[in-house]
C-alpha cells in the first residue's frame, strides 16, 4: 500500500527578482519523508523552519524544484489528489456576513462533494467541531478560537482522508486546545491521517505518534513515541538539541 | 472540465455577493445622489437641450462608475485573497486554477451588470420623471457600457497579475482606458512621429483597446448610423476579452503563494 504522505529528496528554493538581480533562499532541501496511512504525524521547528512550505508543495500552492512529492502514489497537486485532502492554514481568514453553515456550503461544494452530500454533512461537521450553539451568527461576530473552528471544520466537510493542520491551535485558549486536542485524536482513530506542523511541542507530544524536526528547511531528526517518552526532559530536550545542531 | 465549470460557478457567485456586500449600494448611493444633484443643476441651466445633457450626463457617469467598480474589483479580486489566504482554501481544493481565474472575472462582470442595471433604471426613471422618453440607442449605450468594462475587466486582470502593487494595477488599467478613447489621435501623432518613439509607440498602440467601437450614442444618432454592427462589437470584446484572458490563465498557472 502506498504511503498516505510521502516526500522525495524534496526541495524548495524561493526566487526573486528586483532591479535585474535574482534573489535565491533555500525554504526546503533533501526534504525525504514517508507517513503510513492512519498515522498522526508532527512536524516541529523553528520559525522560517520550513513547515509551511513542506505542506505548501503537498497542496500544489507551491511547486518543488527538486525531488517529488507524493499522495497516496500520486503525484501531489493534482484535482484527483486535492480531493483527498482538507488543509487548515495558519490564521485563515472567512468572509465575516456568512454563517458558518453558508461559509461551509461554499468550501464544500469547491471540494466537489455533491450538494445534496454537502447540505447533510455541514450540520454534522458545525456540531462536530463544537459550532453548534453559535450557528445562526455571522462569521464577523466571531471570536479567534470559533473561527479557527470553522477553519477545522472546512478541512473536514468534503471528508478527506489526510488532514493537513498548520500551526491548529496557535492562539488557542486553553479549553480549545483541549478540544483540538480531542478531536485529533477522534479523526485519527477514525482512520484519517494527520499531518500537523506547530510550534507547541508539549501539544505534538501529547498525540503523535511520530515527530519530525525541521531545522533551516532540513529534516534534522525523525523520531517515534517511545524515543521521547524514555527521554528525560521529554520531547523538549530533544528539540532543543537537534536544532542547535548537537 | 465539468468539476471547473461548477467550481467556476460557486467562485463568481460567491464574488457576487461579496461585491454587493461591500460595494455595490455605495455605488448605487453615490451615482443616485449625483443624477439627483445634476437634474436639479442642469434643469435650470440647460433649458433648450435639457433631455440631450441630463442624458449625456447620465451615460458619461455611469461609465464612469462601472469603470472604477470593474478596475477596482479585478485589480484587488485576487491579490486581497492573497492577502487574506483565502486563496489557500479555494487551491488546495480540485479547483482548477483557470476555473478561480474566471470564475472571479465572471463574479465582477454579473455585479458590474447588475450595477449598470440598477443605474440605468435610476437614470431612467429621472428622465421619466422629467418628461423624457429614453428610446432604443439609450439601452445600446448601457449595454455597450457593460461590454466596455467587460474589456477593461479582463485587461485588468492580466495588468494585475503582471504589475506588483495594486496602484500600478489601477494605473495602468486607466491609461489604456484613456489612450482606447483618444486611439485615432494617438496614432495619428504615432504616424508623424519620428525616430525610436515613433517605431515602439506604433507596436504598442495594438495593444490599446479601440473604446471608440463602444461609443453607440453619437454614431447611432447620426443619419446614416456610421457605427459597427453590434456583432461586430461583440466580436471585438469578446476576442480582446479571451485573449487577455487566456495569457492571465497561461501566467496564473505556475503562480505560487
Amino acid at each position: 500500500m502506498p504511503a498516505a504522505v510521502k516526500y522525495t529528496k524534496a526541495g524548495k528554493i524561493y526566487s526573486r527578482s528586483h532591479l535585474g538581480k535574482v534573489f535565491r533562499t533555500k525554504g526546503l532541501e533533501d526534504f525525504t519523508l514517508e507517513i503510513p496511512k492512519g498515522e498522526l504525524f508532527g512536524l516541529l521547528g523553528l520559525n522560517g523552519a520550513g513547515k509551511t512550505t513542506a505542506m505548501k508543495l503537498l497542496l500544489g500552492l507551491l511547486f518543488p524544484t527538486s525531488g517529488g512529492v507524493e499522495i497516496m502514489g500520486l503525484p501531489a497537486g493534482t484535482d484527483e489528489v486535492k480531493r483527498k485532502i482538507g488543509y487548515l492554514p495558519e490564521l485563515p481568514y472567512f468572509y465575516p456576513w456568512l454563517t458558518p453553515g453558508e461559509s461551509l456550503e461554499f468550501y464544500g461544494r469547491l471540494s466537489g462533494a455533491a450538494p445534496r452530500t454537502v447540505k447533510t454533512r455541514v450540520p454534522e461537521i458545525i456540531k462536530l467541531v463544537g459550532l453548534d450553539p453559535h450557528k445562526n451568527k455571522k462569521l464577523g461576530e466571531f471570536s479567534k478560537g470559533m473561527l479557527q473552528r470553522v477553519g477545522l471544520a472546512q478541512a473536514l466537510v468534503h471528508d478527506p482522508d489526510i488532514i493537513v493542520l498548520d500551526e491548529p491551535v496557535s492562539g488557542l485558549d486553553p479549553l480549545a486546545i483541549w478540544d483540538f486536542r480531542e478531536l485529533f485524536t477522534e479523526l485519527n482513530r477514525a482512520g484519517k491521517t494527520i499531518f500537523l506542523s506547530s510550534h507547541s511541542i508539549s501539544e505534538v507530544e501529547k498525540i503523535c505518534h511520530r515527530v519530525g524536526i525541521m531545522s533551516g528547511g532540513k529534516l534534522v531528526r525523525l523520531l517515534g513515541q517511545d524515543e521521547w517518552r524514555g527521554q528525560s526532559g521529554g520531547l523538549e530536550v530533544i528539540f532543543v538539541e537537534a536544532v542547535k545542531g548537537k | 472540465m465539468r468539476t471547473g465549470l461548477i467550481a467556476l460557478k460557486n467562485i463568481a457567485f460567491q464574488v457576487f455577493r461579496e461585491q454587493w456586500k461591500n460595494r455595490f449600494f455605495q455605488l448605487i448611493i453615490i451615482f443616485g445622489g449625483l443624477i439627483i444633484y445634476a437634474a436639479l443643476l442642469l434643469g435650470a441651466m440647460a433649458v433648450e437641450q435639457e433631455e440631450r445633457v441630463l442624458t449625456d450626463f447620465g451615460l458619461g457617469l455611469i461609465d464612469f462608475v462601472g469603470l472604477a467598480a470593474v478596475v477596482f474589483g479585478c485589480a484587488t479580486a485576487i491579490l486581497r485573497d492573497i492577502e487574506t489566504k483565502t486563496i489557500y482554501l479555494i487551491l488546495s481544493r480540485p479547483v482548477p486554477r483557470w476555473s478561480y481565474l474566471c470564475g472571479k472575472y465572471a463574479g465582477i462582470m454579473l455585479t458590474v451588470a447588475a450595477a449598470i442595471a440598477a443605474m440605468g433604471a435610476v437614470h431612467c426613471s429621472l428622465l421619466l420623471l422629467k418628461g423624457f422618453r429614453p428610446g432604443g440607442v439609450y439601452f445600446a449605450c448601457l449595454g455597450a457600457a457593460w461590454l466596455k468594462t467587460c474589456l477593461m475587466g479582463g485587461l485588468t486582470v492580466l495588468v494585475s497579475l503582471i504589475s506588483t502593487s495594486l496602484l500600478s494595477s489601477v494605473v495602468i488599467s486607466v491609461v489604456f482606458w484613456t489612450l482606447g478613447h483618444f486611439l485615432a489621435e494617438v496614432r495619428f501623432i504615432a504616424d508623424h512621429m519620428g525616430g525610436v518613439a515613433g517605431l515602439l509607440l506604433k507596436p504598442f498602440l495594438y495593444l490599446v483597446p479601440n473604446m471608440a467601437v463602444f461609443d453607440m450614442k453619437d454614431a447611432l444618432s447620426a443619419v446614416p448610423p456610421v457605427h459597427a454592427g453590434a456583432g461586430a462589437v461583440l466580436g471585438y470584446c469578446a476576442l480582446y476579452v479571451s485573449v487577455c484572458m487566456a495569457y492571465s490563465i497561461w501566467l496564473f498557472r505556475k503562480k505560487e503563494f
